[in-house]
């Protein structure tokens, strides 16, 4: 897939713009920057300083008025890299200026909002993507593959940890953060919602979950920073999540599946364990199958923000831009569009609605 | 010399017995299985005396001071209650029994008949648990926010087939009661009482009556919160099985196979230094040995068990409140 998109990429030019000039900008500016045939023509926000920061490194336009930037011809791409809660209303502007959308996760913190984006994207015939970089992950690509193949079996248990740390520090580091109205959650909506995602494209759609939440270790926040939960998936399965960002110092992000025939742990984005039955056999796998170790080393992974989120590597965002860019031209749905980015958000609003009414929540998608 | 007698000469017996022998003050002077050949090979293999095959002949044998009740789960309360009642002293398998009533008849009759009673809770001599629990009394986590247990193991269709009584809700439970309740105990008693607890159960792999996978979620009375998952069903083979704390000021890891290994250490403003052979040495060395020792102990001084009654039932409680929760589909409060 990188192959191809790099003989597309060479071919023809699309020119992006960035909504947000906040710590995510730099890894989107850098990687649009490596991609031959992108062209990071503006960037935009209510900041100016930010904003000209930004411009004057990339030698693009600056504006502090996203509405004006969109109003340009010259732009093909928008990505929104804004405080979560302002994802939608900013993308629906963008799409009703034409533009196709990147946005940053979550698509948005509110359910009815996110779909009236998808909704005005369709409208408007322009493509959504929803960042979820680790889904092009090598170990994410590899397991799924697998699945898809009908290499685990029928899936058992799914568990999704990402006991992560976050300094005070950085929640004061910006008045939105750790807000309801802004952040729309705390460790699970701002950090935990890769792992998840990917719990949800491994194991299946989810059906159910019971979750508890807190806020612990952290002041100054209304929202949690530990959240546990149980869930039940689809076809069957069970999994756990545990999202935080108070385990200090910040330990590895671990998502484990586990199915009748196959086994995988990916942590820190790298597979660390796979075992699934190579050649069909009746009967166990000590009885015939033949059950091998598939993790290899030498994987493509995004970095890990175990303690620190600038420590968050572009490559895998690299490939979903580059996903886009293939998405826009041969007019495909890119691989994680607006339906795709729904789910992860869904599981999690339903996290917070348990642990609110103390009830299990059934989804209703 | 304190003499031990085993109940039951299954799977676990041979654990015990090797406890026993090895241990300078203990004696295993009987065994009681119903079937006698079972009973028979077992004395022969630890040249032990006497072998019974009626239980109440055993508890008749005025030389014995302490019964290992090994037999399947679903009869240790009243094999343990009778003994009691022969003012015996108990080391129960876990699970202490498989209800709340039988475990809080088996707590009344040791209070009434002053004996020694304990449940073999292992693991809780793990060297890294145990260092974890020092860091623990010493404050070294700070304010405890989270903590996690998982026991993923796999348990193949034979080894559910080999008695009938495996699996099965009277008898055995399922990946919970019999194999995770050892990191159930343990999360209990580094992490104190649980508030509520919800949790689903499912059988996916494995024909049986009780469940192969299991999670939950906790709410401690601290305020902290847990996760719990248990399966037999971790294809090919066991993976982990390990205790997570997460405190304010310290986070500590516990895994490996068999929650023998020190995979994270991490304490504010300490040394966080671990000897190699310090952080990986485990009872799986010596099985039941440190619950023989602890009940040589307790007789000779006269003083309780490191590892109570109450604490057997602390992580039955946990471990029904899932079955219950999973079949309900509310959360359920622990009183």
């Amino acid at each position: 897939m990188t192959q191809s998109n790099t003989q597309y990429t060479q071919n023809k030019e699309l020119r992006f713009a960035l909504i947000g000039c906040g710590s995510i900008s730099a890894t989107h500016a850098e990687q649009i920057h490596a991609i031959p045939n992108a062209r990071l023509v503006a960037v935009a926000d209510i900041e100016e300083d930010r904003a000209k920061t930004l411009a004057s490194k990339y030698n693009t336009d600056f504006y502090t008025d996203y509405q004006e930037m969109l109003q340009r011809d010259d732009i093909d791409i928008v990505n929104i890299l804004t405080p979560s809660g302002m994802h939608a209303d900013m993308g629906i502007h963008a799409a009703k200026a034409g533009k196709h959308i990147i946005t940053e996760k979550p698509m948005d913190i509110c359910m009815d909002k996110a779909k009236a984006m998808i909704k005005a994207c369709r409208d408007a015939g322009v493509k959504l993507s929803v960042i979820s970089q680790h889904r092009f992950d090598t170990a994410t690509v590899q397991v799924k593959k697998e699945m898809d193949e009908g290499n685990f079996g029928s899936m058992i248990l799914g568990e999704c940890a990402v006991n992560w740390y976050r300094t005070q520090e950085y929640y004061d580091s910006g008045e939105w953060r750790g807000t309801w109205a802004l952040d729309g959650g705390g460790a699970l909506m701002n950090q935990s919602i890769h792992t998840i995602d990917l719990l949800q494209y491994l194991m299946g759609p989810v059906e159910s979950v019971f979750a508890r939440t807190a806020t612990l270790a952290h002041e100054r926040m209304e929202v949690e920073d530990v959240a546990v939960a149980t869930v039940t998936f689809k076809n069957g399965a069970l999994g756990t999540i545990v999202g935080t960002t108070s385990a200090f110092p910040g330990l590895s992000c671990r998502l484990e599946v586990f199915g009748t025939k196959g086994s995988a742990v990916i942590e820190n984005d790298r597979l660390t364990h796979h075992f699934q039955k190579t050649q069909d056999s009746k009967g166990e796998w000590y009885s015939g199958g033949k059950v091998e170790n598939l993790a290899k080393t030498g994987q493509t992974d995004s970095g890990t923000g175990a303690s620190d989120p600038t420590a968050i590597f572009g490559g895998a965002h690299r490939i979903q831009i580059e996903d886009m860019m293939q998405a826009v031209t041969w007019d495909r749905e890119p691989l994680v569009n607006g339906e795709e980015g729904l789910k992860p958000l869904e599981i999690i609003l339903a996290i917070y609605e348990s642990a609110r009414t103390g009830k299990s929540v059934t989804l209703s998608e | 010399m304190i003499n031990f007698a085993i109940v039951g000469a299954g799977a676990i017996a041979p654990i015990y017995a090797e406890a026993i022998t090895l241990h300078p003050e203990a004696t295993l002077v009987a065994v009681c299985d119903k079937n006698q050949q079972t009973a028979s090979g077992f004395v022969k293999q630890y040249s032990t005396n006497k072998f019974y095959t009626a239980y109440e002949d055993l508890l008749q044998d005025s030389s014995i001071d302490v019964v290992c009740i090994c037999t399947p789960s679903g009869l240790h309360a009243d094999m343990a209650i009778k003994a009691i009642e022969a003012g015996k002293h108990v080391i129960i398998e876990k699970p202490l029994a498989m209800t709340l009533e039988d475990a809080d008849r088996v707590i009344a009759a040791a209070k009434k008949f002053k004996v020694k009673a304990t449940v073999a809770f292992q693991k809780r001599y793990n060297r890294p648990i145990l260092q974890m629990r020092e860091k623990l009394e010493k404050g070294s986590f700070g304010n405890m926010m989270h903590a996690t247990t998982a026991v993923r193991w796999y348990r193949d269709q034979s080894y559910y087939d080999q008695d009938p009584w495996r699996g099965t809700a009277a008898m055995d439970g399922g990946a919970l009661m019999n194999q995770s309740i050892h990191n159930i105990d343990l999360l209990r008693w580094m992490m104190g009482p649980v508030r509520k607890v919800s949790g689903f159960t499912a059988t996916r792999r494995h024909t049986m009556e009780m469940e192969d996978v299991g999670v939950a979620i906790l709410e401690f009375e601290s305020g902290a919160l847990g996760i719990i998952e248990g399966s037999t069903a971790i294809y090919p083979t066991d993976l982990e099985a390990s205790l997570s704390l997460f405190g304010t000021k310290g986070t500590a890891v516990v895994g490996g196979k068999y929650i023998d290994e020190i995979k994270s250490w991490h304490f504010l403003h300490e040394d966080n230094e671990l000897h190699k052979e310090d952080s990986t040495f485990s009872t799986s060395q010596e099985g039941h040995y440190p619950i023989i020792e602890d009940m040589v102990k307790a007789i000779k001084n006269d003083k309780d068990p490191a590892i109570s009654l109450q604490d057997g039932r602390n992580a039955l409680e946990i471990i029904l409140a899932i079955y219950e929760s999973s079949k309900t589909g509310n959360a359920v409060n622990i009183k």
